[in-house]
């Protein structure tokens, strides 16, 4: 039975129990800081318990703030690394609708009851997303499909919701520019509403992508709506599954490298990318293709904006001072007349020093994401950076970085190798491009 | 050809449903005959007068959604939340077809009565969700008076006045209240809570001091019953009716000290 509570009183409530009890949690911990106890393994299990507190109240809450969370959490050290892996399991997780109003929203979307629309449609849902559920179907020709359905008035519940988290996210993260965003996120969520515009994003990337390495699903225009997406349905394994498997270094690399590939290939298509970088959101076919699923999140940047990224590679590469100051300027990390010198300073050390380990699998023809102490130093610039009260950057870099946070999140869970020239030349010829036609960087 | 007698009722509800709506000065039973494409003979085998064949057009839900629940695959499978959801969304199914008629009439001829036959059959189809659910806990039904089926029935006519006013998009807003009161009822049922508190009740009763301990807990009941009322809600007034009919029976059951009658 759905538990989805819909009223803005009721998800306040949620919202406003779960900042009491992290809050409760947090000061347990002071407290017992204060008191001379240093035990970094209480507040590893302080992070776990608190993320679990936040993602049982949150996943009630399915639509804006599971989003959210799940955004943030992936997001370069925003939040602890334990939230991250509560949170990566909210795909996963949320409460199933009632079949019931499953069977009602597709007879009001697509005027028929499933049964009769379908030649089978299983009622249990195989993926529950933010927003929506999915349900394996097949048509009365014999191909087999899959259903999104969207839960009722998700769309008008956002902005409340949101409203609410960012009380809360404030309370976890003292952000000055937390309104810039909660309203990016609220910009794509509100378009992730849309299913007939995540339809037509599908078949751009149905077009771009459809290839020996990767997979997309179609869309059936025909059997959607904006609250109901059916498309084709692709077979295969999420990550854990397929390492549950136990598979082959070989095999570990050959995924991975579609992975990387994927993120690569996407560097010169009009500042868009696909920025839904999580483990659910990929399958890995049984004749060795990357599927790729949900098309709601796609990210179209400000040229300056997603240029400036890119030229990071070029000036980290090089390893250009002036070059470095000019594009983190541009790009809002840094400020060029700051009020606080000394701060600034060492807010740019940081930037520079987590961008060179960041990038640094560039400088290499061959790079091993499973390398222990690779990830861990990610683990301690991500910490380090939850120190400064003040993080800085362009709204833009939610959704960018998200995709270049996950994707590397993935290669080190897989333990991959990846051969990096290809990705170089992309980078360099993209660079180049941006020279010669002089494209924006401010 | 010979028409089936289900259907010809059903076309002789929706034609005095249409000419009702479109034009009251055309509601005769010669005009409804004509439309439906019968005689006013035939009309007359199924219904007493013109007024009779309207309230048909409300009567006729639980028979319908009857026959569309027998076409769902894994019916027993459900849960009550579920079933109960079947049952509120068939019934806006129906009511959307003539729903400028259903906003004229609905709070004169069903929200302001309790004796419809829709009413008395509703009642019945929640009481063999519950009856026929293996899952609830037993003594549960043992419980569950005839009041608890009538305030099931008024929740489902007030869901059905909210939808009347709900100018969401696709109605969403109600089907999202839907979700969630059923799956409120669905966890009420499931959990035992409801025979945890009639137990506590017959303790109560047999009690001989329960009334000098727990007049003000019933007083407390009645006050959070008045509130639910003040702010609209039907449930608050069901609150107090069912701690009058308590106290009531407790009055007739123990002396003025609290003390049981022998």
């Amino acid at each position: 039975m759905s538990d989805f509570p819909s009223s803005k009183f009721e998800r306040g409530r949620i919202i406003a129990k779960t900042g009491l009890k992290v809050g409760a949690n947090y000061a347990g911990y002071h407290l017992k800081k204060v008191l001379g106890n240093k035990d970094e393994g209480a507040k590893k299990a302080l992070n776990l318990q608190n993320a679990t507190e936040v993602f049982k109240e949150f996943s009630k809450l399915r639509g804006t703030a599971l989003k959210l969370a799940q955004t943030l959490s992936l997001d370069t050290g925003v939040l602890p690394e334990e939230f991250v892996d509560v949170m990566s399991q909210a795909q996963y997780k949320v409460p199933p609708i009632n079949r019931i109003l499953v069977r009602t929203i597709i007879k009001r979307e697509l005027g028929e009851y499933p049964e009769k629309l379908f030649a089978t449609f299983s009622p249990e849902a195989i993926a529950a997303a933010s927003i929506g559920q999915v349900h394996r179907a097949t048509l009365h020709d014999g191909r087999e499909i899959a259903v999104k359905i969207q839960y009722p008035n998700v769309r008008e519940t956002i902005g409340s919701d949101l409203a609410i988290a960012k009380s809360v996210f404030k309370r976890l993260v003292d952000h000055p520019s937390t309104d810039d965003y909660f309203e990016e996120v609220r910009d794509k969520l509100l378009e992730e509403t849309d299913y007939e515009n995540e339809g037509r994003q599908m078949e751009d990337y149905a077009k771009f992508f459809n290839s020996e390495k990767f997979i997309t699903p179609r869309w059936i225009p025909e059997l959607s709506t904006q609250r109901v997406l059916t498309m084709t349905f692709v077979n295969g394994r999420h990550l854990d599954s397929f390492l549950q498997e136990s598979p082959s270094q070989e095999e570990r690399n050959h995924f991975g490298q579609l992975m990387w590939d994927f993120f690569h290939e996407q560097i010169d298509n009009n500042y868009t990318v696909y920025a839904d970088a999580h483990p659910g959101n990929f399958l890995f076919t049984y004749d060795g293709k990357l599927g790729i699923l949900d098309f709601g999140c796609i990210k179209q940047s400000p040229p300056e904006f997603f240029n400036n990224y890119i030229r990071l590679f070029d000036v980290h590469m090089r390893d250009d001072e002036p070059g470095m100051r000019e594009v983190y300027q541009n790009l809002e990390m840094i400020d060029k007349n700051p009020k606080d010198k000394e701060f600034e300073e060492r807010f740019y050390a940081f930037c520079r020093g987590f961008g060179n380990h960041f990038l640094s699998p560039y400088t290499k023809t061959e790079f091993d994401f499973g390398d222990p102490s690779y990830e861990r130093i990610i683990g301690e610039f991500a910490r380090e950076a939850t120190k400064f009260t003040e993080p800085r950057g362009s709204r833009h870099f939610i959704f960018v970085s998200r995709l270049h946070v996950g994707l590397y999140r993935m290669l080190m869970k897989m333990g991959t190798i990846v051969q990096t020239p290809e990705a170089r030349q992309l980078l360099e010829r993209y660079l180049e491009k941006v020279q010669t036609e002089r494209l924006e960087l401010v | 050809m010979e028409i089936n007698s289900v259907e010809l009722k059903s076309s002789i509800i929706n034609a005095a449903v249409h000419i009702y709506t479109e034009d009251k000065s055309r509601f005769t039973l010669l005009n409804i005959a004509a439309e439906a494409g019968c005689e006013v003979g035939d009309i007359q085998q199924f219904f007493a007068g013109k007024q009779a064949i309207l309230r048909g057009f409300y009567d006729q839900i639980p028979d319908l959604y009857r026959s569309a629940a027998s076409d769902i695959p894994d019916m027993d499978t459900l849960n009550f939340g579920e079933k109960a959801s079947n049952f509120i969304f068939t019934t806006f199914d129906v009511l959307s077809m003539h729903r400028d008629f259903t906003e004229e009439t609905f709070e004169n001829m069903v929200l302001s009565r309790s004796d419809t036959y829709w009413h008395k059959e509703s009642a019945a189809i929640f009481r063999s969700m519950i009856d026929g659910d293996p899952r609830i806990p037993g003594t549960n039904t043992l419980v569950m008076r005839d009041f608890v089926y009538d305030i099931l029935v008024r929740e489902y006519m007030q869901l059905i006045h909210f939808w009347l006013q709900d100018d969401s998009k696709g109605t969403e807003r109600t089907l999202a209240l839907v979700d969630k009161l059923t799956g409120f009822a669905n966890e009420l049922l499931y959990s035992g809570i409801i025979d945890k508190g009639f137990d506590l009740g017959r303790y109560l009763l047999s009690n001989d001091i329960w009334k000098f301990r727990f007049s003000n807990s019933l007083g407390d009941i009645e006050r959070f019953g008045e509130r639910l009322w003040s702010t609209g809600s039907s449930l608050g007034n069901d609150i107090q009716e069912a701690v009058n009919r308590f106290k009531q029976q407790v009055d007739s059951q123990c002396d003025s000290k609290g003390n049981k009658n022998e």
